[in-house]
C-alpha cells in the first residue's frame, strides 16, 4: 500500500513535471555577442602590488593575452577583498563582471610562498553570495612563483573556456644581439622563455647564425640550424641539459628541421650539394634519408601534418612561393593555396584539421594569416607588414611571430581571431624564428 | 411393328407351350388316379374269378360283354372327361386370360387412378402452394406496406429531427462563431503582447550571451529551463540539456542570469505564459 502510494507521487511528479516542461515558452537564442569574458583578478599581495613577480598581475597578463578574457585594471577595482565571504556579488556585477578572481600570496618566511587562489562565478546564481567554481591552496618556492602563476591562468582559463590554456608553455626563439667590444659582430643565441616573454635563458650561443628551431613534440628537444662550422647544420639539444647532438650535415644547404608528430624522424630541407633544396625525411633512430621532393625549384619550411601522414611546405616550383602538401606515402603532391603571390611558412593549427597558419604576402606587405583549407578563405590577423616566422600555439588560440619595430626584432602574439595583438616584453637586441612549445 | 409381332408370337408359342404342359400333367394324374381304384377290383374281381372258376361260360360271356361296355363306356367317359377337361382348360385359359385382361385393365386402370390421384394431389399442392404463395405476397405486401408506412413516419421524424438539430447547430455556430471571434480577438491580442515579450526576452539575453572570440560554438546548443518571479527576476536556471561543454554551458547560464530581471507583461493572465521559459542557445 506504501508502494502504490509511493508510486503514484513518483507518477503524478513525473506528469506534471512533464507537462510543466511541455508548458515552458521556448525561446530560441542564435547569436550573442562575440567578446572576451569580464573578469576582474583582485591583487593577491598589496604589500607588493607592483612586483612583476605578483601572481594577479601575472594571471592578469596571460588572461588578456590570450584574447578570451577582459581583465579589469587593477585601479578600476571598487574593492580588494581576499576572502570569498567579504564578496559581494551584486557589487561586482554592477562593473558587468562575470567572474572574479581573488587570493593571497603569502611568503611563509623559508624561501616560499603560500599561496591561495579562488574564482567566483557572479552569475551562477540568483543569489547576492557568489558562486565558488574553483579554490586551490599552493606552497612553492618563491623562485616558482611566475611558473604557478602560469598555473593558475591556465586552470582558469580552461574552467572559463573549455579549452586547455597555453600559459605554462614555453618559446624558443633565436637572439642576436651585437658584440659589446665589436658592434659589427653578433652574437647568436637560442633562447628558451616562458610564454609572457619572462624567464628567458639561452641554450646555446653562436657567434654565428642560429636558425630555425623547433621543438620535439614531448618538449624535451629542441631542433635548429647552426652556422658554427660557417656551414648549415642541423642540431637537437636537450633543453634540460643542453646536450646536442648533430643530426645533419650533407653538402649545401641542411635547412628547416621539423620534428614528426611522433618525434621519431625530422622533415628537413636538404640541397645535397645543388643550388635547391628538396623535401626529405630523417629516421632519427637509424639516421635513413627518405627524399620527398625530387626538383630543380626550392623546397623548403616542411612542417608535419597532425597524422603524420603528410607534410605541408612551401615551393617556388609554380613561380611564387606557394604551400604544397606531399603524401608520405604515395608522395604525391598538392598545391594548397592560390591566394595572393606568396605564402609560406605554413603550419596546421592544433584542433582544427582544416586550418593553417601561415605567411602572407598582399599589398599590405607580410603578414599572419589563417587559411581555411576547406572553404578557401584567408584570415588575414596582423597589419605589421613586416612579419615573419608565425609559430601556433598548441590549442590554436594564438600565433607568436617575430615583426620589425623601428629598426628591430620583437616578438608579438595574435589571437587566431586576430581579436589580440600583443607585444612581448622588448630584449636586447633582435627577437627571431619563434617556435611555440607543445603542452 | 415386327418386333412387336415377333414378341407376340414367341409370347404365344411359349403360352401354348404351357397349356400343353398343364394338360398332359393333369391327364397323366387321372391316368394314375384310375388304376388303383381298378386294381382293386381287379384283385376282387381276380378273387371272384378264383372264386368263380365254378362260374359257367355264359356267366363269363356276360362278363366280357360287361367289361367291353364298361371299356367302352369309360372310354366315352375318358373322351368326355378328355372333352371337358379340354373346355374346362380352354375355359380357364380365357379366365387366365380374361382375368389377366382384367388386370391389365385394373393395373391400368390403377395407374390411371394413381397417376389421376397424384395429379390431383399435385394439382392440389400446386394449389396450395399458390395459395401459401399468394398469402405470403399478401403478407409481404402487408409487411412491406407497413414498413413503408413506419419508414415514412420514421423518416420524417428523424428530417424533423436533422433540421431541429440543424437550427440548433445553426444557432449554436453563430453563438461559437461570436463566442471565437470574439476569443480569437483576445488570442491575438495575447499571442502579439507574448510574441512581443518573447522577441524583448530574446533580445535580453542575447545581449549578454558571451561568443568567445575564435572558440567554435558551431553544433554546440544548451537548453536551460527558467523559472521567473512576476517582476521577471530569474528565480532558478536548469540545465536541461547540455552542450557537453561546461564552460559553454555556463556562459549560457550567465547570459540568463545577466539579463534578469526579464522583461515580462505585468498582466497576470500574460505572465503566466512567461512563469517557465525553455531557452536554447545554439549558434548557427
Amino acid at each position: 500500500m506504501k508502494k502504490y502510494s509511493v508510486w503514484t507521487l513518483i507518477t503524478t511528479l513525473m506528469i506534471f513535471f512533464s507537462s510543466s516542461a511541455l508548458a515552458a515558452l521556448d525561446i530560441q537564442i542564435t547569436r550573442g555577442v562575440v567578446r572576451a569574458i569580464p573578469i576582474a583578478i583582485v591583487p593577491f599581495d598589496e604589500n607588493n602590488p607592483n612586483s612583476p613577480n605578483d601572481i594577479s598581475r601575472i594571471v592578469a597578463n596571460d588572461l588578456s593575452h590570450s584574447g578570451q578574457f577582459q581583465v579589469m585594471p587593477q585601479s578600476n577595482l571598487p574593492q580588494k577583498p581576499h576572502d570569498a565571504d567579504a564578496v559581494s556579488a551584486d557589487l561586482w556585477k554592477t562593473l558587468g563582471l562575470d567572474d572574479l578572481v581573488i587570493g593571497s600570496s603569502v611568503p611563509t618566511g623559508n624561501g616560499q610562498t603560500k599561496v591561495d587562489m579562488t574564482l567566483l562565478d557572479l552569475f551562477h546564481s540568483n543569489q547576492s553570495t557568489p558562486t565558488v567554481l574553483m579554490r586551490q591552496s599552493y606552497t612553492v618556492a618563491d623562485s616558482q612563483t611566475r611558473a604557478l602563476a602560469h598555473h593558475i591562468s591556465d586552470i582558469i582559463y580552461e574552467k572559463l573556456t573549455g579549452e586547455k590554456g597555453v600559459f605554462s608553455t614555453r618559446l624558443a626563439y633565436v637572439k642576436v644581439t651585437p658584440l659589446p667590444n665589436n658592434p659589427r659582430h653578433k652574437v647568436y643565441a637560442l633562447m628558451v622563455s616562458d610564454v609572457d616573454g619572462h624567464n628567458a635563458k639561452p641554450l646555446l650561443t653562436s657567434t654565428q647564425p642560429i636558425m630555425s628551431p623547433d621543438w620535439s613534440p614531448d618538449g624535451k628537444q629542441i631542433v635548429y640550424v647552426s652556422f658554427e662550422t660557417k656551414l648549415p647544420q642541423i642540431f637537437t639539444s636537450d633543453v634540460a641539459t643542453g646536450q646536442r647532438r648533430l643530426i645533419s650535415s650533407f653538402p649545401g644547404i641542411n635547412g628547416a628541421p621539423s620534428f614528426s608528430p611522433d618525434g621519431r624522424s625530422l622533415a628537413v630541407a636538404l640541397s645535397m650539394g645543388k643550388t635547391n633544396p628538396n623535401i626529405y625525411t630523417i629516421d632519427l633512430g637509424s639516421g635513413r634519408l627518405n627524399q620527398l621532393t625530387n626538383d630543380a625549384s626550392i623546397n623548403t619550411e616542411p612542417s608535419w601534418a597532425p597524422d603524420g601522414q603528410s607534410i605541408l611546405f612551401t615551393s617556388d616550383r609554380g613561380g611564387a612561393p606557394q604551400i604544397y602538401s606531399i603524401d608520405l606515402a604515395s608522395k604525391q603532391t598538392q598545391r594548397m593555396t592560390y591566394l595572393g603571390s606568396y605564402n609560406a611558412s605554413a603550419t596546421y593549427l592544433a584542433g582544427n584539421p582544416t586550418k593553417i597558419s601561415l605567411l602572407h604576402r598582399d599589398d599590405r606587405g607580410f603578414n599572419v594569416a589563417i587559411y581555411d583549407l576547406q572553404s578557401g578563405t584567408m584570415q588575414i590577423l596582423t597589419q605589421g607588414g613586416y612579419l615573419e616566422s608565425p609559430s601556433p600555439a598548441p590549442n590554436g588560440r594564438m600565433i607568436v611571430y617575430s615583426t620589425n619595430v623601428g629598426g628591430r626584432r620583437m616578438l608579438g602574439m595574435v589571437s587566431s581571431n586576430g581579436q589580440v595583438n600583443i607585444r612581448l616584453p622588448e630584449v636586447s637586441g633582435d627577437a627571431q624564428a619563434p617556435a611555440w612549445s607543445p603542452y | 411393328m415386327q418386333a412387336r409381332l415377333k414378341q407376340s408370337f414367341g409370347f404365344s408359342f411359349v403360352f401354348h407351350i404351357f397349356i400343353a404342359v398343364v394338360f398332359f400333367v393333369s391327364l397323366s394324374d387321372s391316368l394314375m388316379n384310375i388304376p388303383p381304384a381298378s386294381s382293386a377290383q381287379e384283385i376282387q374281381d381276380n378273387k371272384e374269378i378264383v372264386n368263380a372258376v365254378a362260374i359257367s361260360e355264359n356267366d363269363l360271356s356276360q362278363e366280357i360283354r360287361a367289361q367291353q361296355a364298361a371299356d367302352a363306356a369309360a372310354k366315352a367317359k375318358a373322351a368326355s372327361e378328355a372333352k371337358q377337361l379340354a373346355a374346362a382348360k380352354a375355359q380357364a385359359l380365357a379366365q387366365i386370360q380374361q382375368a389377366k385382361q382384367e388386370q391389365a385393365a385394373l393395373a391400368l386402370k390403377q395407374q390411371a387412378d394413381a397417376k389421376k390421384a397424384a395429379d390431383q394431389l399435385a394439382q392440389l399442392q400446386t394449389q396450395q402452394k399458390q395459395a401459401a404463395l399468394q398469402l405470403a405476397e399478401t403478407q409481404a405486401q402487408t409487411a412491406a406496406a407497413a414498413k413503408k408506412a413506419a419508414d415514412a413516419q420514421q423518416k420524417a421524424l428523424a428530417a424533423q429531427k436533422a433540421a431541429d438539430a440543424k437550427r440548433a447547430a445553426q444557432q449554436q455556430q453563430a453563438v461559437t462563431a461570436q463566442k471565437a471571434a470574439a476569443t480569437a480577438a483576445t488570442n491575438t491580442q495575447m499571442q502579439n503582447e507574448i510574441n512581443r515579450y518573447v522577441g524583448l526576452i530574446t533580445q535580453a539575453i542575447q545581449a549578454q550571451w558571451t561568443q568567445l572570440p575564435g572558440v567554435d560554438q558551431q553544433k554546440l546548443a544548451t537548453t536551460m529551463l527558467i523559472r521567473l518571479a512576476a517582476d521577471g527576476t530569474v528565480l532558478q536556471v536548469q540545465n536541461v540539456g547540455s552542450s557537453g561543454n561546461p564552460a559553454l554551458d555556463r556562459l549560457a547560464l550567465t547570459a540568463v542570469y545577466k539579463a534578469s530581471p526579464l522583461p515580462v507583461p505585468t498582466d497576470p493572465a500574460l505572465f503566466a505564459s512567461f512563469r517557465e521559459l525553455k531557452v536554447q542557445f545554439s549558434d548557427n
